[in-house]
């Protein structure tokens, strides 16, 4: 395997050693890797196979599929990446960040901070608690404007559109808000080495903003629980424990997995069985959504209000000197990089990134072929949280 | 639960605001830099080239905020006549991080509400009269874009969204080899900005 730094299946291998990444810190282990059996698909009478996407309305970042049916019922689904590879080239840090943030957009925070742990842990940099506490209310942002677009996508596939319209005027709400606390809507440029962009807003009055918003969120939502509609139409994509073994984020808690990289820090505050919710179903993912925005307000009034302590306390694992795997809990999930720089340089020689799309895929394909049908698939595929810029990458980040 | 939205809806009112009274959500942070801090080389002479800005936030932390860029986009060619009937668009994803494809979304938004326009989106090409292009354009996704440009029935426009699909930004772009009408600057441009790009394209400003 000589120099090489690449994701394959799930194992990080790094010169000549091979390390499982798992679905969270607590699954990750140095364990031998094993190749994978290329995957058979059926070619019988009555199958029928098709291609869906790469542009295609229903699908909102180019990626494709093809959908093997019987009659109305999905068989199998395999996914066609390729479509979105950039050239992603990472440099010196600052430029990397940069293009980290740029990998999927809507994770900026997550993908920049996982990338900058990474970075600072082997150059012994340690920020200050101000740097932390910032990045953590960015980052828990994140997750709730995040939540918030996959919820609206759910009520647009289920057609609710009074509920969907409702949660995109909150959706817009908390852009804006991010917008005049951190000077982007997306939140990019937040963070950079060891550093942070100065809050536009006084702390306390960006609170009592989010806090109206939030109030407006449990009216929304109070309706929306007594609505017959929704319950009917997300109880579909069936995921069990067990099939979500390596499924990640929301995904694994709506299957009852206690899985969620923050418990290891903060864990008062991220209670992740109070997560587990339901019957493994689309509607159980949704519900997971809706609670943890609830509680990442929480979360960012107590961070406010200094009632967490926001030493660093990074998620690394350290390969060599000059090499780690960082990892963070994306809106979607465990995210995962891996690092190795040039000291002299201040600049990155190799890196693998590990998204927790790459893991969510196998659990929408388990969850998509049971009794589901064609209808079934934006419900589903929506309530993964699957995202393909980050899937999807290329350039230094193709995983082979 | 129909009483209850509309109990919530009444309580909450017209949410939809008048598109003059939004600022441009990247107007505001555009300050005086220092050209060779700029990541993307596009700070000369004090002026931003907003074909390249990706508000990375270098040059925003400087109080000294000296520029006014009305260039946030930029028409080519607009219809000849105007439009009387509804506009359709259809949104091609070349290979972008996505942040741009939920602000063209966002335009459905009831705040900004682009039906009231009698503009919607459509899932097919051969329907539409509005190409949006987001991303860096990847060598596999060009070709699908060629189909999709080629399938629009006359008169046709085409928009680029954001500076991946105008200049690269911080990519490589690749060349699709379509020209554009209309270039809409910003990584990513917020709605407002690029509903009033298509407005104008449309002659309905
Ligand atoms: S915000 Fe734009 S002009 Fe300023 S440094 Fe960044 S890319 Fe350059
Ligand atoms: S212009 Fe910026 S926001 Fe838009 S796709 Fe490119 S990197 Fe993303």
């Amino acid at each position: 395997m000589g120099e090489i730094m690449r994701i394959k299946n799930n194992y990080l291998l790094y010169n000549g050693a091979s390390y499982y990444l798992g679905n969270s810190i607590k699954s990750f282990e140095n364990r031998h890797y094993t190749e994978k059996t290329e995957e058979f698909v059926e070619k019988s009478n009555g199958i029928f196979r098709f291609r869906y996407g790469p542009l295609t309305g229903g699908l909102m970042e180019s990626h494709a599929w093809d959908v093997y049916t019987n009659g109305e019922r999905i068989i199998k689904v395999l996914p066609v990446t390729g479509y979105k590879h950039r050239m992603i080239k990472f440099g010196d840090y600052v430029r990397s960040v940069m293009i980290a943030e740029r990998i999927q957009g809507n994770f900026a925070v997550s993908h920049a901070i996982s990338l900058l742990n990474a970075i600072e842990s082997i150059e012994d940099i340690v920020p200050s608690e101000n740097i932390i506490k910032i990045r953590m209310i960015a980052s828990e942002m994140e997750r709730i404007y995040n939540h918030l677009f996959l919820i609206v996508r759910e009520m647009e596939a289920g057609s609710l559109s009074v509920a969907q319209y409702r949660f995109m005027h909150l959706y817009e709400k908390i852009l804006r808000l991010n917008g005049d606390l951190f000077g982007h809507r997306f939140l990019f440029g937040l963070t950079s080495v060891n550093r942070i962009t100065k809050p536009r807003l006084n702390m306390h009055i960006f609170l009592k903003k989010l806090d109206i918003l939030m109030a407006d969120f449990g009216t929304i939502i109070d309706i929306l629980y007594n609505s017959r509609i929704m319950m009917d139409r997300l109880q579909t994509g069936y995921l069990t424990m067990e099939e979500a073994h390596n499924v990640t984020g929301p995904a694994a808690r709506g299957s009852f997995l206690n899985v969620d990289d923050r418990t290891s820090y903060i864990e008062k505050f991220v209670p992740a069985s109070g997560y587990i919710y339901y019957n493994g179903s689309a509607l159980s993912r949704v519900y997971v959504r809706i609670i943890e925005i609830m509680n990442s307000a929480k979360l960012i009034e107590a961070l406010i209000s200094d009632e967490i302590s926001c030493k660093c306390s990074r998620m690394v694992h350290r390969l060599s000197d000059n090499a780690v795997i960082s990892r963070i809990e994306s809106p979607s999930g465990d995210l995962v990089y891996a690092v190795e720089i040039d000291r002299d340089a201040h600049k990155i020689k190799k890196a693998a990134m590990r998204s927790s799309s790459a893991l969510n895929i196998d659990g929408f394909r388990k969850s998509i072929i049971k009794n589901s049908i064609f209808t079934d698939f934006h419900f589903n595929f929506e309530s993964f949280g699957i995202m393909i810029g980050e899937l999807d990458a290329g350039g230094d980040l193709e995983n082979v | 639960m129909s009483d209850l939205w509309l109990l919530k809806g009444l309580k909450t009112g017209i949410v939809t605001e008048d598109l003059k009274s939004i600022a441009p959500f990247h107007q505001k942070h555009i300050a005086y830099a220092v050209a060779s801090e700029c990541p993307v080389n596009c700070i000369s002479d004090g002026y931003v080239d907003m074909k390249k800005c990706i508000q990375c936030g270098i040059c925003t932390n400087s109080d000294k905020t000296v520029l006014d860029n009305e260039d946030l986009f930029r028409i080519e060619s607009k219809f000849d006549k105007k439009i009387k009937k509804s506009i359709f668009i259809f949104v091609v994803d070349g290979g972008s991080c996505n942040a741009c494809n939920m602000e063209i979304h966002n335009m459905i938004n009831p705040v900004y509400d682009l039906s009231r326009f009698g503009i919607s989106f459509t899932n097919n090409p051969k329907h539409a009269d509005l190409l949006l292009i987001t991303g860096v354009i990847t060598g596999q996704l060009d070709p699908a874009i060629k189909i999709a440009y080629e399938s629009m029935p006359e008169p046709k426009k085409v928009v680029r969204i954001g500076v991946c699909s105008i200049s690269g930004g911080i990519f490589d772009k690749g060349i699709d080899g379509i020209s554009e009408n209309c270039i809409v600057a910003g990584c990513p441009p917020d709605p407002v900005t690029i509903l009033k790009a298509i407005l104008s394209l449309c002659g309905m400003v």
